[in-house]
């Protein structure tokens, strides 16, 4: 984060937004300076930043990059002597006003400390900041440099946040667990999450700025976020609230998370999810995939499943204690979502506390009853859609059925189940019965088997489209011929 | 109904319709502000509903005696407060602020937490406060966490832990009040419960006006006695005296040339000078307009010049003089350098760490140093015994500055004439900020 009045920022119609770092130039110009200066003193590299400073364009641009920078150094002290000491051992003797008697104390404790004068000069002040000596710059790169700046322009414009909305498509309760920890508040519409604190309720206040803040780099570390703040800032004399927006598809700079593995609470639990992914292959699983909406709480359950719309959930429930599991139950009784609750079965809880289906466990999480799980939402979930696809009208002539299921939601096996009135399936294809009819239109006196196959390949049909409209195919051998009529239309 | 304490607001968990209190619909309940706690009490007491108050959760206190004796004016001052139990009192620098909150402690013998603006004058306020009353005092700073019935913090760590501190004690203390109005630090105020409240203060008035936030805060300004009815009596008797000097003719064409800039600059926006708003808004400019950053920079050269002009360094060496004791004040810390190594005097600024502080403070104190140059840090509150000779080589034009470093002088001791040096250079704008602060 970098001191309030560095922050570069641009307004806009009601909006606010920190000046973004896109490029390296500045950057790499103020870590030339700071190389230059190794070996020099603070106060000489002050110098050469406010040098850089006053040839530049944006001041504050320079100034908080040397700040972040000088972060990274280290500095060290340019004298053996202890300067307190030097400090002490002089102005006991002190004040003086004559020169030359300023000149013969320097002299006479230069001789008890046995070193040169200027050595003591030197150390009058050598314990200063700006007196340290530029030893060491720890490796950045203008490009990680670049994006420190931009993560801690957000930050800083954040400190005058009021309170913040955010979406973000994982890392759920790493987020959860520093909202609580910072003592924010969250309400949520199971999408969107609203942070702001107690108070805040009350008045507009940028009491928790500083904590918004310290989010951000979680909200960040996931991927699809998006941030809406309400910031509160002076133009003129009068404090004004500006909206600050922000989402991953802006393609800011940003520090790079580079915990990208998943991460499991336990051996059990990895061992699960590798076994499932094995069994279960059509399933895709997730890690602490969402967040569910709970009375005031939410769940993050430990696993997601998800095919085709489908959404299952678990959550493994350990070794825990009693008052663990009571919030627990309370929380899962809060909401309509269905999760799976897999229990060690030393705990003393029986599967009527919980809401859902309850599995036990001893020592491992135990494949088939999930696989069990899964296969009757499947089938339920067929069940569903066979129901709703009566409903539906179809207006295309021929459409590909995994289009459609995906467009209707359902599965490409329900849609194959389903008898679509005047429709009939036709290899990966639903076509019209309407369609059909003008085919043996277009089909005519034709019978050559080589004419036939050019329009079917026209629409993409295969031979089955010829049986429905009462033709079968003559063969020699193996090669088809020609067609002939049959009479098993309909 | 329970009303309960929730970090640094106010719960109740039924639908009752209460002043101050709104619905918050993310743990369905009623929230109000602490502030407003003995309002809120008093209303649900006084409208005959049945609660549990399970707010405050306080700290066990001992019996509080001491043998404090109050002046005349002190005493003035603790009846009036005991009228509301709450409100600010303004009183010179010197008067015994700390000994009349200590009299209210005492009197009121309930867990107390005292806000001070810095780690120095907790100690000297845990150090008197154990003096008086013989128990243990907590510190709450960033150094230790120890809570006891009476605690002292500082502005900083009380305001970052009000939500967790705001129920533990019943009286709360703010020294160097007109610290409190600020954005950040009022939110103790405002998240702390405590129905008895006490602002100390020698210089009431912010220049940005926000003291009339203190009546919402902790009370009205309830008792004020200014220095010259207590001077001689208990406070120091003092005298002011003003010395112009003469810019070098090189800092005379500098300084020239830097106002020269500036003013141009000026002409050239069609800006016209007339207050501190003014030159608020060159500095908002200076963040697009680069010519305004220079016209800056060249304001700021001029006042560097001013302030630290060759010619003050010589007229101090003229009134320095080991029989007096001196303490030298001057805006820029550069100028605390110069002066300490040129007439090897200590210096404190707010760098220097807190041992060596001590020990320049000390040493002071016993004679073993006859002068000490310092920036701002010595401003508030640290008691420096037995300084006779102030010297102040530049200042920023605040009224409450002023004063505040005169009260460093004003100490009692040992009969002696106090004497107040103004360097100033002339013919520059210090010479008008001096005379505006007089003023």
């Amino acid at each position: 984060m970098l001191p309030k009045n560095l922050l570069t920022i641009k307004f806009k119609s009601g909006t606010v937004k920190p000046t973004y770092l896109f490029d390296n130039e500045q950057v790499e110009e103020v870590i030339s300076i700071f190389k230059e200066c190794k070996g020099k003193r603070l106060k000489y590299l002050k110098r050469e930043i406010t040098r850089l400073e006053c040839e530049s364009t944006n001041y504050k641009l320079i100034r908080a990059l040397a700040e972040l920078l000088k972060r990274k150094c280290e500095f060290t002290q340019t004298t053996d002597l202890d300067p307190l000491e030097i400090r002490r051992s002089l102005f006991e003797k002190g004040f003086v006003i004559d020169e030359e008697k300023r000149d013969s104390i320097i002299s006479s404790i230069a001789k008890d400390f046995g070193v040169p004068k200027e050595d003591i000069e030197n150390a009058i002040f050598a314990d200063l900041p700006q007196e340290q000596q530029l030893n060491e710059i720890n490796s950045i790169t203008s490009e990680e440099l670049v994006r420190k700046y931009n993560l801690s322009s957000t930050q800083t414009l954040l400190f005058n946040a009021t309170e913040m909305v955010f979406t973000v498509g994982d890392n759920y309760p790493q987020i959860f667990r520093t909202i609580n920890y910072l003592g924010l508040m969250y309400d949520t519409d199971g999408t969107e999450i609203h942070v702001n604190g107690p108070v805040s309720l009350l008045k507009n206040t940028k009491k928790y700025g500083t904590s918004l803040a310290k989010l951000i780099p979680y909200i960040i570390k996931s991927t699809n976020w998006s941030i809406e703040a309400k910031i509160e800032m002076k133009r003129g004399n009068k404090p004004r609230i500006f909206t600050f927006e922000l989402n991953s598809r802006d393609n800011i700079p940003f520090p790079d998370n580079n915990e990208d593995d998943i991460k499991f609470d336990s051996r059990n639990e990895e061992q699960f999810y590798n076994e499932l992914s094995l069994y279960a292959s059509d399933w895709e699983i997730r890690r602490e995939p969402t967040f569910i909406k709970a009375g005031n709480y939410v769940i993050i359950p430990d696993f997601g499943f998800y095919k085709n719309g489908m959404k299952v959930f678990l959550e493994v429930v350990g070794f825990w204690t009693r008052e663990y599991i009571e919030k627990k139950i309370k929380k899962f009784n809060q909401t309509d979502t269905k999760i799976i609750v897999a229990l060690n079965q030393n705990l003393k809880c029986s599967s009527l506390d919980f809401p859902g289906d309850v599995i036990f466990y001893k020592k491992h999480i135990p494949i088939k009853p999930i696989l069990e799980i899964l296969k009757r939402e499947e089938e339920r979930k067929i069940k569903h859609d066979i129901n709703s696809i009566h409903t539906i009208k179809i207006d295309e002539d021929i459409i590909n059925l995994e289009t459609k299921a995906r467009e209707l939601n359902v599965s490409i096996q329900a849609l194959e189940q389903t008898n679509v009135p005047g429709y009939y399936i036709i290899g990966k294809n639903l076509v019209s019965k309407n369609f059909l009819d003008r085919l043996k239109i277009e089909i005519g006196e034709k019978r050559k088997f080589l004419e036939i196959k050019k329009i079917l390949d026209k629409y993409k049909l295969t031979d089955k489209a010829l049986e429905l409209i009462g033709y079968k195919i003559i063969w020699k051998g193996l090669i088809p011929l020609k067609i002939t009529e049959t009479n098993c239309l309909d | 109904m329970i009303i309960l304490y929730d970090k640094g607001t106010i719960t109740i968990d039924e639908k009752v319709n209460v002043p101050y209190f709104k619905w918050d619909d993310r743990v369905k309940k009623y929230r109000a502000e602490a502030l407003y706690y003995s309002e809120i009490t008093e209303y649900l007491k006084n409208s005959n509903l049945n609660f549990e108050d399970k707010v405050l959760d306080l700290i066990p206190c001992p019996f509080l005696s001491s043998t404090i004796k109050l002046r005349n004016y002190q005493r003035d001052a603790l009846n009036t407060w005991f009228w509301k139990r709450k409100g600010v009192v303004v009183m010179p620098t010197g008067a015994g602020k700390t000994i009349f909150a200590m009299k209210i402690i005492e009197k009121m013998d309930f867990p107390t937490f005292i806000v001070v603006p810095t780690l120095d004058l907790v100690n000297q306020w845990k150090k008197e406060l154990k003096k008086a009353f013989s128990v243990e005092i907590g510190e709450f700073t960033g150094n230790k966490k120890k809570l006891e019935a009476i605690t002292v913090s500082t502005y900083n760590s009380a305001y970052i832990n009000a939500s967790y501190l705001g129920n533990k004690f019943k009286l709360l203390i703010f020294d160097e009040v007109h610290h409190l109005p600020s954005e950040s630090f009022r939110q103790i105020a405002e998240m702390f419960v405590s129905p008895y409240r006490l602002g100390l203060t020698a210089t009431f008035e912010r220049d940005d006006e926000l003291h009339e936030e203190l009546p919402r805060l902790i009370g009205d300004k309830i008792y004020e006695i200014s220095p010259e009815p207590l001077a001689g009596e208990y406070l120091a008797d003092f005298e002011t005296k003003i010395i112009n000097v003469e810019f070098t003719e090189d800092e005379q064409k500098k300084y020239n040339d830097a106002q020269a800039f500036f003013k141009n600059y000026l002409l050239s926006r069609n800006i016209k000078m007339r207050g501190p708003k003014d030159f608020q808004k060159i500095v908002m400019r200076s963040g697009r307009d680069p010519e305004a950053r220079e016209a800056i920079l060249a304001r700021n050269r001029a006042e560097t010049l001013a302030f630290n002009s060759e010619n003050k360094i010589t007229e101090l060496a003229k009134l320095l003089d080991k029989d007096n004791r001196t303490i030298i004040f001057t805006k820029y810390n550069n100028m605390v350098y110069k002066i300490a190594k040129r007439f090897l005097i200590p210096y404190i600024t707010h760098k220097t760490k807190k041992d060596e502080r001590k020990e320049i403070l000390d040493k002071f104190k016993k004679g073993i140093y006859c002068s000490i140059v310092s920036s701002q840090v010595l401003d508030e509150g640290i008691n420096v015994p037995e300084a006779n000779i102030g010297i102040i080589l530049s200042g920023t034009g605040s009224s409450r500055e002023f004063i505040q470093r005169l009260g460093r002088l004003l100490r009692p001791a040992k009969n002696k004439k106090a004497i107040l040096y103004e360097i100033v250079t002339r013919n520059t704008m210090e010479v008008r900020t001096s005379y505006r602060r007089k003023n």
